[in-house]
Order: C-alpha cells, then structure tokens, then sequence
C-alpha cells in the first residue's frame, strides 16, 4: 500500500510522548513542527487506524493539494 | 496588602453611581430629566472653571454631568436610589455602580523604560489630537488623498499617501508580516536595500519566485513608500518586516505539509501576521481540525493567520463556499470587492452558519502591485490580492494599537467600512479600513454589547 503524507495535530503537552510513540511504531516522521504542534507522517492508511489510538493526537488528516 | 497588589477579582465600589446618557442626548436637559426624576441635585461640569472640579465640588452637590463624554458622577444618597435605579429603565440610562481602580503596579514592579514608554505615549497621543481633534480627514485631506498617486485599493482602504505622513505614521515598523506564496523576485528593483528573511519549504526550489503570485501579494502588503520609477503607490506597510515562506512550487501549487512548515516557522519567528493568497477545494462538510488547530495555536502565539476565501464563485448564478483553509473559523477568510466596492463575481460566499464564514473583505478587482522581473509590474484580479490588502493594514493596526491576535482580529472587522449593499455572507464585517488619527483613539471593542460607545475626547 502507497505510503502518503498526513497531517498530526497533537496535544501540545503529549507532543514529545506522542512522537516517541509514533517511532516505536516504526512510523515514518517527515517532520516535526512544533510551535504549531503538528507532526508530518508518511504512512498508509491501514498504520493510521493504528495511530489514531495514540493518546495525545487530537486528529490526523491526508495531506491536500492548494494552490494560488 | 499594597494597593498596587489588588486581586483583580475582587471588585471594589466608591458607592457612587455612572450613569450614561442617551446617545445625541443635551446635557442640559439630561441634567434636568434626571433631577426632576429622582429629586437629585446635579451640576453640570461646564458651571466648573475649565470644566475642573474636585472632589469636594462633588460633595457640594448630588453629582456633576461630565458635558463632554455624557457621563454623570452621582453621589450615593440611600433617598434616591429606587429613582436612580429606574433612570436606565425609565430613561435609557445605563447606570453602574462606580467601581475602585488602582495602577497596575507601575510604581512596585515597573522599570524606568516602562515609565518612559508610558509617558512618549501620551506625548504622542497629544501630538496627535492637537493636530487636529475635531475631524478625522479634513475636506482637503480627501482631495489631496484623491489625487495622489496610490492604487484604488490603497484609496478605498484609506491607507493614506506619503504626504500625510503627519497624520498617519504608521508604516507596519516593527511589525513582522510572512506572506506564504510562490516566494519572491529577491531581486525587483522596488525592494532593494529591504531586508527580507527568506525560507523555502518547497523541495528542490529556492525561494526566488519563478511564478510572480508571491512577489505580487507582497508588493501589495509590504510594498515600498515610493516606489521607482515614478508609479503610482502600491504597498501599504512600506516598513514591516518581510518574512517570505516559499510554500507554493512555481507551477503555483503545493501541498498542506509544506504550508503548515511555513505557518511554523512564521510563528517561531514572531510574525504578528501571516498573509495566505492559497486556498484547496473543499469536499463535503466540515473543515480541517488540523488547520483549526493550529490557528488557534497561532493566536494565543499573537500571530493572525489571513486567508483567501477563494475564487471558484461565478456570480450572480453560482456562490461557492469559502476555499479551505480560510474555512477554519479562527483563520480570517477575506471575500473580494471591485473599486465600485460591489462583490467580484468570483468571490466565493460563506455558506454554513457554524464555519466557513467570510470575515473581512478587501480590493481585488483590477489590483496593480509588483511581479517578478522583468515585468516589474501588473494589475490582477483575485481574493489572493484582497488578502495581502488585509495582512498590510493589520500591520499598521498592530503598529498603531499594539494589539495582537484575536484582538487585531477584533480591530480589523470592528473597524471595517460596513458594505450594506451586500450580504454579510460576501463581505463579512465589510471593507478593510487603515487606521487613522481618529481611529486609533476610539474605545476598543468590548466583549459585551453597550448600549453606545463612549465618544474619545468630545
């Protein structure tokens, strides 16, 4: 299954623990933006339903497309 | 327990009344109705020498009617509080117990700049009302503002030209603005010898700007005060910090992962605003949690994030809902006017009662700004012109007023010119208006409803 980007936005003060579980998960971190307390993955649709448990993340969304 | 170390939750009363008068209402008379109503004695401050009175004039009598701010001071007397009590059900009066106050630990706690700052305040202040108290634009003003050489969006917001500086200083100085877009032409003549923080987010591309949209947005919200050769004025805070986030590949597109990088790194630089000409379509209902989120992030880090409503509308037959992100309720959604100030036809609409809303509109028909080179200029149309309109004037509003966040939101749509031609669903709070010498004297917006706002200074 194509892995894709998400958008994590967590619990501000879970936000360390939250990414620590995401690793032991094996989850593939893209980046870590936290002043806004969003985590970037790359995954697949079947590892969110898995990560959507993790305490602390508020939502988790597909990454879109914008523009001009 | 020092004065300066009140618990602010414990309010204190003198056991004197405010009562506020009906708006447009004579003070003479109001004096009158309201000693015949509850057989009170009160004066009028203009019986006083230069209308200054103490506190033992206060006591001489029942209370003193402030002539100029329409507020009386009324001494408590147990005989008449059942008729003071009915003044605001009888005469429209609002009145309120006068409350205790005390300096908020200036003389304890604050440091000599604070004292200094607080006093350059009020001299500036001074400055100001003593150029002019009376009108906020003179006649002249109006004309000479016509005539100048300024886009029609400048002119319409009121962000008033360079040779009324002396009654508008305000620049966006000291203000920190990230417009997140297609990036910038580093090189455009208009901006040489501006310092401008720069960060692409877009993999594989530098932040120069291969598509012209960024370099647009920004003349538009951070453009020079005079810009060569001799064009007519485009940019309205001329010296806010430019903070470019190449979010937008130079096809002009990109996805949220890269915007959100952008919106972080705004925000972990201290931008006060971050300007959005983006917008996704939105499919079914609902919008993002995660943008959500982080606007509100933004917020309470006193940043305020403006987006475009977006341009899928075409009317009069078909309004689409407000593009995503600017759907989130706490991202200011910006619709798009005409220089007539009628609704662009590709404006899109807040359609949902709960979310989606347009808050704010700004030009964005016919908008001439700078592009990359070597066109240097053009003049396009788009809610992504209307919204660098915004983000510039909200620099000038947080310049004048100091406020930040939720509260520059606030001055933003409780200043904007009301467009009573259009719906709110188009326009929101209506036309987005420059601060000025007189409105940067009026009472900030309060939370609760009043029943008129207290005029500033008479």
């Amino acid at each position: 299954m194509k892995k894709v980007k998400w958008l994590v936005s967590v619990d501000s003060l879970q936000y360390k623990s939250v990414i620590s579980e995401l690793k032991r998960l094996k989850c593939e971190v893209h980046s870590e933006l936290e002043t806004i307390h969003v985590i970037v993955i790359n995954a697949n649709e079947k590892d969110i339903l898995k990560f959507k448990k993790i305490n602390g993340i508020l939502a988790i969304e597909r990454e879109g497309q914008v523009s001009i | 327990m020092s004065k300066t170390k009140k618990n602010e939750e414990e309010v204190e009363y003198t056991g004197r009344y405010i009562v506020l008068m009906p708006e447009n209402s004579d003070s003479q008379n109001s004096i009158n109705q309201i000693n015949a109503a509850s057989g009170l004695n009160l004066k009028n401050s203009t019986e006083f020498d230069g209308e200054i009175f103490t506190e033992k004039d206060l006591d001489d009598c029942d209370g003193i009617l402030l002539d100029k701010i329409g507020v009386a001071i009324v001494n408590k007397n147990p005989k008449f509080e059942s008729a003071i009590a009915g003044l605001s059900v009888n005469s429209n009066m609002v009145v309120e117990p006068e409350r205790v106050v005390y300096a908020t630990g200036i003389l304890e706690s604050s440091s000599e700049n604070y004292i200094k700052g607080y006093r350059d305040a009020v001299n500036s202040l001074a400055d100001i009302l003593l150029q002019n108290p009376e009108e906020e634009m003179t006649e002249e003003e109006e004309a000479e503002i016509s005539a100048v050489g300024s886009t029609w969006g400048l002119k319409a917001t009121k962000v008033i030209p360079s040779t009324f500086m002396y009654s508008n200083p305000y620049s966006g100085a000291g203000i920190k603005v990230a417009i997140l877009d297609t990036g910038f032409d580093l090189a455009h003549p208009d901006f040489v010898g501006r310092p401008i923080v720069h960060q692409s987010f877009v993999s594989g591309q530098a932040v120069q700007d291969g598509h012209g949209h960024g370099t647009h947005c920004t003349g538009t919200a951070c453009g020079p005060l005079n810009p060569t050769p001799a064009v007519e004025r485009y940019g309205i805070a001329y010296n806010a910090s430019i903070y470019i986030g190449k979010v937008l590949n130079n096809a002009g597109s990109g996805g949220d992962g890269g915007i959100l990088a952008g919106i972080n790194w705004a925000i972990a630089n201290g931008c006060a605003v971050i300007s959005m000409s983006l917008g996704g379509n939105v499919s079914g209902a609902g919008y993002s949690a995660v943008y959500e989120n982080v606007a509100v992030t933004a917020l309470n880090n006193g940043c305020l994030i403006i987006a475009a409503a977006g341009n899928a509308s075409s009317r009069p037959g078909v309004i689409k809902p407000v593009s995503h992100p600017a759907n989130c309720p706490s991202i200011m959604a910006v619709g798009a006017v005409d220089s007539a100030l009628n609704v662009a036809n590709f404006s899109c609409g807040g359609l949902f009662p709960t979310y989606g809303a347009v808050d704010i509109a700004g030009p964005g028909v016919g908008v001439f700004s700078s592009v990359k080179m070597p066109a240097r200029y053009a003049t396009w149309n788009g809610t992504s012109m209307a919204t660098p309109h915004v983000a510039g004037i909200a620099a000038l509003w947080a310049q004048s007023s100091g406020v930040r966040g939720m509260n520059l939101w606030r001055k933003l749509t409780s200043t904007a010119k009301p467009l009573t031609a259009h719906p709110t669903r188009d326009v929101g709070a209506g036309l987005v208006q420059a601060p000025n010498k007189r409105r940067i004297l009026e009472p900030f917006p309060r939370p609760f409803p009043i029943k008129r706002p207290i005029p500033p200074f008479g």
